[in-house]
């Protein structure tokens, strides 16, 4: 008798598109577990070019034919079904390279005009599948991910320049029921336009963690520009220092109005992870996007941060969740989750001389072999793990005087796996606690300078 | 994939309204096809003889004015008759705005500062400049009209946030100062009234008072100071961003040749419609960049912000070579510039 295949092993490609930040991200994956192929194809598109003609319902109509057209040549993969004039339809799956089992689009339900979009796809084709991606979803969604992880407390953080979001989901024992519960907690900052956003360099918090030399007139000028003609990639220090104090004053805001929801994160004994997405850290860094986290957050202790830069998990999040139940396409951790950092926030304590080291620690791998780094009080190190396509065993030790929180444990360790979980860097902040900023833009520029070497 | 931004977009099928007083005697009927030169509307006009903009002239703040007017909208009034005052110094002062001549008082302008004395009335005759077709006329919406346009982006509006309903949309001539290359700090005509003034490459805050106080509606800039713009409470336009930046020419002359049309200002599609069915511009209609070189880019790099260049040659996925306006060259990341066409 032969019997026919498992769902799982049948070939499947799968497109999913978000809506976020005026940009539509593309993701085709395709699964083959026969021949043990599974990757995802990506594409970026912004669509602030367009301006306020996306409220424009026929002409978002038409761009969609224009965009599944172009996406075929950029993804090299046939996806439109051109038999049928008359109507748009996808072509059925049939290989790799040829059709789809389905299109989902997921919209942001913080997008400019999201109700125009959504009737101008529901017009264009029937075959799309649409969802709006709110604060439900994203519940769900942790709330799915932390009972499939080993994390019992994660965090996702949308860094955006007009909304600001934090939603945390974390396991608590309750007392009273004895058992554990899950709970869900937000922040967030939208601002409606974007005139606010450029008028509030005006505040005098923000001010306070400036480091640039400009003037108030450029610090403007600058902002405007970048505001309201959104780039994707400077290299200019100024703008960068204002995106920077930008940012940090948006956390700062949540952690001041929202500290209960953001309390014990990474010093309770959990594991602990956050997600950052958004538009920020693209332009930003990691490094400085971590900086202005975990200062206007006022983070310490330990964690896993992961990037889903190009929303990914957003996208796919679910069917890696769903695992071998999901209806769309089956993926692995490793398709679906970003490079890692590892955060790694200890008590150092005050000492007289700098560059003091705190932290000894080692990376081996059999491919490899043994490299050493360090990490000095006062500074903010952020470290790049060597490349590597084997474990790779991470090892540290705090010295003078530092340890990790909340146990005071001297010693660390941890495996970077290739396959599952692959860590990328690990930023160890050995600045002494409390930070301080101010009391002028020099003073920030010198201690900046100090931190970040 | 990379979405060009559209500096002109063609609309063939424009609708637009040009509002009508009581007392304006309508010449056109609905059906009629509009030629340019076709006599639309005969206006009842009276003359501005003295413009006052108040926060100069009694420090009051443009939102509070209100709390200062001595007089009322069509009020006659005579030489030395106190039209706003304002007690300053604790009570110890009173800044006074007197009439300086009879006539009447117009307030239709006082959100934006203004208070405006009328002269003589004079009969006015709105010809048309474009080609179109009647498609309504009522007391409400005035006269409905289908034309071709040519929209251009405004990258932001000063008063976008504070205009409500029927303000939302502004029309008016639209005039060109100094072929637009210039930087001028005052203006040349005698009255610009209800017209749409563009400046040029900078708009510096005396011209902006200049031409409001001889009777702008609007006024299009290419470029000025944030804090200016913020500050003056007047409707300003701005196409390309804030600061002293690079300024296209070619794009300069392209909204040039638009000198002496007819423009609507929409505050909802943060857009210019300039009614004309003129062919010098040809559009394009592709939505995406196919190929990257020959694109034409506009510079987001702070060192030459504004500058408008053409890709000659892609150095890998990231950078590629560009030739500026000027002749020079240089290798850029793509995504600190944008890709335009006109």
């Amino acid at each position: 008798m032969i019997m026919s295949k498992l769902p799982l092993l049948e070939k499947n490609a799968y497109l999913s598109i978000i809506i976020k930040d005026n940009g539509v991200w593309s993701h085709l994956a395709y699964t083959d577990y026969n021949v043990g192929r599974e990757y995802i194809l990506s594409d970026f598109t912004d669509l602030s070019p367009l301006r306020y003609r996306l409220d424009d319902e026929i002409f978002t109509k038409n761009f969609w034919f224009e965009y599944f057209d172009n996406l075929e040549s950029v993804f090299d993969w046939n996806l439109v079904d051109r038999s049928r004039e008359a109507v748009f339809t996808f072509r059925r799956f049939k290989n790799e390279g040829d059709g789809l089992t389905g299109i989902r689009m997921q919209i942001d339900d913080n997008q400019k005009f999201l109700e125009k979009i959504f009737h101008s796809v529901r017009d264009f084709s029937n075959d799309v599948s649409l969802r709006v991606v709110d604060d439900q979803y994203i519940s769900n969604l942790l709330s799915s991910l932390i009972d499939k992880s080993e994390y019992d407390d994660l965090m996702y953080i949308d860094m955006d320049i007009m909304d600001f979001s934090v939603f945390r989901m974390n396991k608590v024992y309750d007392k009273k029921e004895r058992k554990e519960k899950k709970v869900f907690s937000q922040a967030k900052i939208n601002w409606s336009n974007e005139l606010d956003v450029i008028d509030s360099v005006k505040d005098s918090r923000l001010k306070a963690f400036l480091a640039t030399d400009l003037g108030t007139e450029s610090i403007y000028n600058y902002w405007s520009n970048f505001v309201l003609n959104k780039t994707f990639f400077s290299e200019d220090p100024n703008l960068m220092d204002i995106l920077r104090a930008y940012c940090t004053i948006q956390s700062h805001s949540i952690f001041r109005d929202n500290s209960e929801k953001l309390e014990g994160f990474g010093i309770s004994g959990k594991e602990s992870a956050i997600i950052i997405s958004g538009y920020i850290p693209r332009i930003l860094g990691k490094s400085k996007s971590l900086l202005t986290l975990i200062d206007g957050l006022e983070m310490s202790g330990n964690f896993d941060c992961y990037w889903d830069l190009e929303a990914k998990l957003l996208s796919y999040g679910k069917s890696y969740i769903d695992g071998t139940d999901s209806t769309d396409i089956i993926l692995t951790r490793k398709e679906v989750f970003s490079l890692l950092t590892r955060v790694i926030i200890p008590y150092s304590k005050p000492v007289k001389a700098s560059n003091k080291v705190i932290l000894s620690g080692t990376t081996q791998s059999l491919s490899e072999g043994k490299n050493e780094f360090y990490a000095f009080s006062s500074e903010y190190s952020y470290i790049e793990l060597p490349p590597h396509e084997d474990k790779l065993v991470i090892e540290g030790e705090f010295k003078n005087g530092a340890y990790m929180i909340p146990n005071r444990e001297k010693f660390f360790g941890f495996i970077s796996t290739p396959d599952n979980k692959k860590y990328e860097s690990i930023l160890v902040d050995g600045r002494i606690r409390p930070i301080v900023y101010g009391p002028d833009s020099y003073s920030n520029k010198l201690k900046l300078q100090t931190w970040i070497k | 994939m990379i979405v060009k931004h559209k500096i002109f977009e063609k609309y063939d099928n424009y609708v637009f309204n040009i509002p009508y007083k009581s007392g304006d005697r309508v010449l056109v009927n609905r059906g009629d096809r509009i030629n340019p030169g076709t006599d639309i509307l005969l206006k009842n006009q009276s003359h501005i003889k003295h413009s006052f903009y108040l926060p100069e002239q009694i420090g009051a703040e443009v939102t509070k004015i209100h709390n200062y007017i001595n007089c009322i909208d069509g009020e006659f009034v005579n030489k030395g008759d106190v039209l706003a005052q304002k007690v300053v110094s604790g009570g110890l002062n009173v800044k006074k705005l007197i009439s300086p001549e009879q006539g009447v008082i117009d307030l239709s302008r006082l959100s934006n500062g203004y208070i405006d004395l009328l002269g003589e009335e004079n009969e006015i005759l709105v010809q048309s400049k474009f080609n179109g077709v009647v498609e309504e006329i009522n007391p409400v919406d005035g006269i409905n009209i289908l034309s071709s346009a040519y929209a251009l982006d405004l990258l932001t509006i000063s008063d976008i946030l504070l205009r409500k309903g029927r303000e939302r949309k502004l029309i008016g001539e639209f005039v060109v100062l100094g072929e637009g290359k210039d930087l001028l700090l005052k203006a040349g005509e005698e009255s610009y009234r209800d017209k749409i003034v563009f400046v040029g490459k900078y708009l510096h805050s005396e011209l902006l008072q200049d031409l409001f106080k001889k009777g702008a509606a609007f006024v299009l800039t290419y470029s000025m100071n944030y804090e200016d713009f913020r500050k003056q409470g007047l409707p300003v336009g701005v196409i390309g961003g804030f600061g002293e930046m690079y300024t296209s020419k070619e794009i300069l002359k392209l909204i040039s040749t638009m000198d002496g049309k007819l423009v609507v200002v929409d505050y909802d599609e943060s857009q210019m419609f300039f009614v004309t069915d003129d062919s010098v511009l040809k559009t394009e209609n592709e939505i995406f960049v196919k190929n990257a070189v020959g694109s034409r880019v506009i510079s987001r790099s702070l060192s030459i912000y504004g500058m408008l260049g053409t890709i000659l040659s892609m150095e890998d996925e990231q950078y590629a070579t560009v030739e500026w306006e000027g002749g020079q060259r240089s290798i850029v990341n793509i995504a600190n510039v944008e890709f335009i066409s006109f």
